[in-house]
């Protein structure tokens, strides 16, 4: 069974699928993106094409921004990949993986891959999953931190099993305050906070978190967090723990260091302040509305003609309600004719024309407006992590 | 009804295939996910080493590299000492770096040479 299977479907339908980064995994390309310090190699890692490396231990890559114009979902070789800490394991049998669902619930279980897809209602939401720190390199002033440019994001199909389902077969008690999230990424040191994360009792039992088992299609990569990751539809990242393998059920706000102390945003206003300014803070959550241009970059060089520019659109999970174009800078608006609707979690793509005259420059905008009111600005958010970059974004393209 | 466009035995032989493959064929929220039931084992490139010679290097090297390869300094943004030497702090009170105190300074001025800036 298993030879023949390896001679139809190759390495990922054997038992053991061993990939292996090949000799050439650190290329020599490199691309720069537009801050300090932005040089940045190619490197292909295992299940990946060539994607933008940021840091190798642990592995931080990033999308390089043309594929976001393939097609309104991100392939799986071309997610960003963002660990916290060192001690990832790289090898992982999902035959013998368990999800824990432990704490304050009348019932432990100890759940498989198979009994997550077999026992419980299978769920497929399209979501954008979005580094926290997306675009931190724009900052200015600069913020320390993960220097991404905007490719820390992706948008996939993920199927898994509902988590209030798993939580209700386990029969929360009365008294549970958050429900605590671990995988299987430790640190490399046992005085390092281990990576765990948590969400309120509202916001874990709502139809649209799940413990994800596939992602477009597929198993998810082991560097996306295989075989199983939280998904939380709306947030960011942080919330989406990868091999995900423990759930508790706890009675108190969780005061671990990545609850507490990192991840969090100003707790005033829009969470922008004033670089310098220190003020209370709470965890960050949901996304802000952004958009972006896809199908052209800064500085490109067109033909003169007509074209259609086209982009996405996203937020925190109230859906796109509009996207805006504009081709002199600002000035003056369009409203962009809005792609297929794959619901309020994912991207939405968008296009408008531009006639472009010869010998020109355009400064290209657009500018998205969420179904719970909220709109881009040209005003920039800063915030101490380097959060919630959500400005209106601009590209200047020259015609010859 | 997935295969209804097949003729039966070419249904089912696609089926056999898709189990031979892994691939589940009773989930109800249409094409079935591969099965990830298997052992997926990777091996990751090597790191880059980045660190240069120098006063410090050697603190530097000894140190940071337990946790995170050395591109985790050179991709910041150029950091002042100050900024650096609160870099350095937090990994020993925050993330639990065996530094002594007296270590500190001297990786901090390390990484000033590397990627500061006054």
């Amino acid at each position: 069974m298993r030879r023949s299977s390896f001679l139809i479907g190759g390495a990922a339908a054997s038992g053991l699928a061993a990939l292996g980064a090949g000799s050439n995994a650190l290329a020599q390309e490199t691309i720069t993106q537009p801050f300090v310090n932005g040089s940045r190699p190619l490197a292909t890692f295992p299940q990946k094409r060539p994607l933008i490396l940021l840091t190798s231990r642990p592995p931080q890559l990033e999308t390089p921004f043309k594929v976001f114009d393939e097609g309104v979902f991100t392939p799986n070789d071309a997610f960003f990949v963002r660990w916290h800490l060192a001690g990832i394991p790289t090898s992982v049998d999902g035959r013998a993986f368990r999800v824990k669902v432990h704490g304050l619930v009348n019932r432990t279980l100890e759940l498989s891959v198979d009994q997550l897809r077999r026992d419980f209602q299978p769920v497929e939401i399209p979501a954008v999953c979005q580094c926290s720190g997306n675009s931190r390199g724009f900052f200015d002033p600069r913020v320390p931190g993960g220097q991404w440019a905007n490719g820390a994001m992706g948008n996939a199909r993920w199927r898994g099993a509902r988590l209030r389902d798993v939580l209700a077969r386990a029969g929360v008690k009365a008294g549970a305050v958050q429900v605590r999230f671990n995988g299987l990424e430790r640190p490399v040191l046992q005085t390092t906070p281990d990576f765990i994360k948590s969400l309120d009792m509202d916001v874990a039992t709502s139809p649209d978190v799940l413990i994800a088992y596939a992602m477009n299609d597929g198993p998810l990569p082991l560097l996306n967090g295989f075989p199983v990751r939280l998904v939380v539809p709306g947030y960011f990242a942080t919330y989406w723990v990868k091999m995900l393998d423990d759930v508790e059920v706890i009675d108190a706000v969780d005061q671990n260091f990545w609850m507490k102390t990192a991840y969090r945003i100003p707790a005033a206003g829009d969470g922008c302040i004033k670089p310098g300014q220190t003020t209370p803070t709470v965890p960050i959550t949901k996304m802000r509305v952004r958009s972006f241009i896809t199908s052209l970059a800064d500085g490109d060089q067109i033909s003169p003609g007509s074209r259609r520019v086209q982009g996405i659109a996203f937020d925190g999970g109230s859906g796109i309600a509009r996207v805006d174009f504009s081709a002199d800078g600002g000035a003056t608006w369009t409203q962009a004719a809005l792609g297929g609707d794959y619901g309020q979690y994912s991207f939405r793509q968008w296009s408008s024309p531009l006639d472009a005259q010869a010998g020109q420059s355009y400064r290209l905008a657009c500018r998205a407006t969420a179904h719970d009111g909220s709109v881009q600005t040209s005003a920039t958010c800063w915030t101490p992590g380097g959060y919630l970059r959500n400005n209106i974004e601009s590209l200047s393209v020259h015609t010859s | 009804m997935r295969n209804r466009s097949l003729p039966g035995a070419a249904a089912s032989a696609l089926i056999a295939i898709a189990a031979l493959l892994g691939f589940a064929s009773d989930s109800a929220a249409g094409a079935a996910p591969p099965n990830p039931d298997v052992t997926v084992s990777v091996t990751l490139p090597p790191e880059r080493q980045l660190f240069k010679d120098g006063p410090g290097a050697g603190l530097a090297r000894a140190n940071c590299q337990t946790c995170h390869s050395s591109d985790y300094i050179y991709t910041q943004p150029p950091l002042s000492k100050a900024q650096w030497l609160a870099e350095v702090t937090k990994m020993k009170n925050i993330y639990g770096a065996p530094l002594e105190e007296s270590q500190l300074e001297p990786i901090a001025a390390y990484l000033v040479t590397q990627n500061g800036k006054t």
